[in-house]
């Protein structure tokens, strides 16, 4: 498969009186064609930042991006001008928000809110773009709808303003759709409509996600390669697999064993990681960002970042004490 | 005293003396009758209706069916997990035990009495003894109040405390049974994170020293890893204090980890209600088999290899209820007779309750 975006060394920071926050400190990932990549982290990870920086979409300020590369299809976009990223906003990359409510515009239809790209991208005649939006309200199962084109946002329900959005995202066949936490917002059942629905869309057409999430169980369910976040930082990256069944950082092991598990007893229990996610303004960058919470850190970890490794073929974990947790990751059910 | 429950792997901070302060706790209260000692509540034929107005006069035009013939029990010392999706009415159950609203008809007896028929005083204790913790730990503490002021507030109100010594003593107390440091007593809510205000909300609750307490959402704001923690601690309190929780909550895995028993609510109604492992083994009703198949599993092997079931649609306004099974709109089974007849909650065996005409059991039953 042939690499569709590739981020290298990306790093954006937030300044706030005074102080540095390292939302992305050196970030590095490939997305191929294709590929349904998966971000997982918790809140104040750096995740959102992470994608959100691909659009160039950091508010200055307090954002900036300070260094690094964001080769999409060999150009890169940090350095493009505005007017050329605006033209691969919502045309060859497209992007579907976490709260569609507030995505939305309230004062415009639904049809002439999905029309926009089309117009401005496609170069389409009002008519023309007006039956492509039906058009595309029907791939994503919205009922009537050339009835429902004509309505505004607050007449749809949450999980049918979603579908709207992705419909939206999905209009001018992106190469690239980012998702920040689209389903976080709907209900359980909606949630496995909306999903099922981005994933056949985005099988359909070819093109490559990167969601980014905190619910661990959708990405085992999609997600071809998995990034863990945390303090802005990826801490272990692999398959589904790797991540899931043969985790490596202590982070990794202590979430999965956070979550509990419909298919197993009771009895089993919970793990918990002991503390508070870290204040990002006041984490060492020569340090490993997990170590304060960390069962396994020795003194080597709060004096130097461990480096991203390869355990294995694919899987890569930043940690100095990886080989200590064999016993805990064997013992994972 | 009731039996006790399984313990779990969550290692909590509790030390040695906080240990002692709850024996000391559970001393103080009230002995509990024999017969009463099981069944601390019972719910019956509960209905709670909102209505829907129109016009200058305000005329009554429609009536939201929150909660619609809703009928259990819980036994002291265990959980009760509720389970449902925005607008399925699992949050109104909570609020009308803890008597937030004044309840459309139907029947709650706590301790056997009929909550209805209380007086004033009798109310004032039983608002001692019900606590509610609620989802947003942002909105529920006052930005103006200091942590010690929080946690005080009830406790001033019902005049359990006497003097300043005494007052603090309890903050000191709570701060510690829930796991945070005796000296955030001065502190603002600002100065905390989620997780920490959820336990300060926790904190407030138990400081009326409560028999029961309604957790509504409680983990639903936080990260996965604070979402354990907290899970941990309510487990840890209601082993250590013997206290009956209702714990309301969309996510099926986390409700039913917790819970003794599970009620699958669906605009309304309740629709299943069962032990919280028979839930996941032989999930009778098509609605519990889809929100279980639409919850996945952090485990790709596991996760890829089982069946889904996507439900169709979405959830019906309680305005409008659908004629005859609530879920008929959605359900994959559903006949003629699903759309006309509503069907009963009954008891499949084992105190397995089910409401579904398609259930081999109810069906015959259904009938008259």
């Amino acid at each position: 498969m042939d690499e569709l975006l590739e981020v290298r060394h990306l790093k954006t920071y937030f300044y706030n009186n005074g102080a540095e926050l390292r939302a992305a400190d050196d970030l590095s990932y490939t997305v191929k064609k294709g590929e349904c990549v998966a971000i997982i982290g918790e809140s104040g990870s750096g995740k959102s930042v992470s994608a959100l920086s691909i659009l160039r979409l950091i508010p200055f300020p307090p954002g900036l991006i300070m260094g690094g590369e964001i080769l999409f299809q060999g150009k890169d976009l940090l350095k493009l001008s505005d007017k050329e990223i605006q033209g691969i906003r919502g045309s060859k990359i497209g992007m579907i928000f976490q709260e569609p409510g507030t995505a939305l515009n309230p004062v415009m239809t639904i049809g002439a809110q999905i029309m926009e790209p089309l117009i401005i991208h496609k170069n389409l005649g009002k008519k023309e773009a007006w039956a492509e939006a039906v058009e595309l309200l029907r791939r994503v199962d919205i009922p009537n709808p050339e009835e429902r084109a004509r309505q505004y946002p607050h007449q749809f329900s949450g999980g049918m303003q979603q579908r709207a959005m992705i419909a939206m995202a999905m209009s001018c066949n992106p190469e690239l759709l980012i998702a920040d936490e689209p389903t976080t917002a709907l209900d359980v059942t909606v949630q496995a409509q909306v999903l099922e629905q981005l994933n056949r869309l985005r099988a359909e057409s070819d093109t490559a996600l990167i969601i980014i999430t905190h619910n661990l169980g959708i990405v085992a369910r999609y997600a071809d390669s998995v990034k863990i976040m945390y303090g802005g930082k990826i801490v272990e990256s692999g398959s589904p697999v790797d991540i899931f069944e043969n985790p490596h950082h202590p982070y990794t092991l202590g979430l999965i064993r956070a979550v509990p598990r419909l298919d197993l007893s009771k009895d089993y229990g919970l793990h918990t990681i002991e503390g508070e996610p870290p204040d990002m303004s006041k984490i060492s960058p020569d340090s490993c960002a997990f170590a304060k919470r960390c069962t396994y850190a020795i003194e080597r970890c709060q004096n130097e970042r461990p480096p991203l490794e390869e355990t294995r073929p694919g899987h890569f974990c930043a940690c100095f004490q990886k080989n200590e947790t064999k016993a805990e990751r064997e013992a994972l059910v | 005293m009731a039996e006790k429950i399984k313990s779990t792997s969550v290692e909590l901070p509790i030390g040695g003396e906080t240990k002692e302060i709850i024996d000391e706790r559970i001393k103080k209260q009230a002995p509990v009758p024999k017969e009463l000692e099981k069944q601390i509540l019972k719910v019956d034929h509960l209905k709670m209706y909102f209505p829907v107005t129109k016009g200058l006069l305000a005329r009554q035009v429609a009536a939201v069916k929150a909660v619609d013939d809703v009928s259990f029990s819980i036994k002291r010392g265990e959980t009760l997990g509720i389970v449902g999706e925005s607008g399925s009415g699992k949050s109104t159950v909570g609020n009308c035990i803890v008597r937030n609203y004044n309840i459309t008809d139907g029947q709650i007896f706590y301790n056997n009495q009929d909550l209805s028929k209380l007086g004033k005083g009798e109310m004032r204790k039983l608002r001692k003894e019900v606590q509610m913790i609620t989802q947003d730990p942002y909105a529920s503490l006052d930005p103006r109040m200091t942590i010690s002021d929080i946690i005080l507030e009830g406790p001033r109100i019902h005049k359990t405390v006497r003097g300043k010594g005494e007052e603090r003593e309890l903050v000191g107390q709570m701060l510690e049974l829930v796991g945070l440091n005796r000296s955030f007593k001065d502190r603002h809510p600002h100065e905390f994170s989620g997780g920490q205000r959820q336990r300060i909300s926790i904190a407030r609750g138990l400081a009326l020293n409560p028999a029961f307490i309604v957790c509504d959402e409680v983990v639903s704001a936080l990260d996965v890893s604070i979402q354990a923690q907290i899970v941990g601690l309510l487990m840890h309190i209601q082993e250590e204090l013997d206290i009956t929780y209702i714990f309301i909550g969309h996510d099926l895995s986390v409700v039913r980890h917790i819970s003794h028993n599970v009620a699958v609510m669906y605009l309304g109604k309740i629709m299943e209600l069962t032990s919280s492992d028979e839930l996941y083994k032989t999930p009778l009703h098509p609605y519990t088999q889809a929100l279980i198949s639409a919850a996945p599993i952090p485990n790709p092997t596991v996760d890829r290899g089982r069946e889904r079931i996507l439900l169709k649609g979405e959830i019906p306004s309680p305005i409008n209820p659908p004629q005859g099974c609530n879920f008929c709109t959605r359900c994959k089974y559903a006949d003629e007779q699903c759309m006309q007849e509503e069907p009963e909650f009954l008891d499949v065996g084992g105190g397995h309750f089910v409401a579904c005409h398609k259930v081999p059991g109810t069906n015959m039953k259904g009938g008259h």
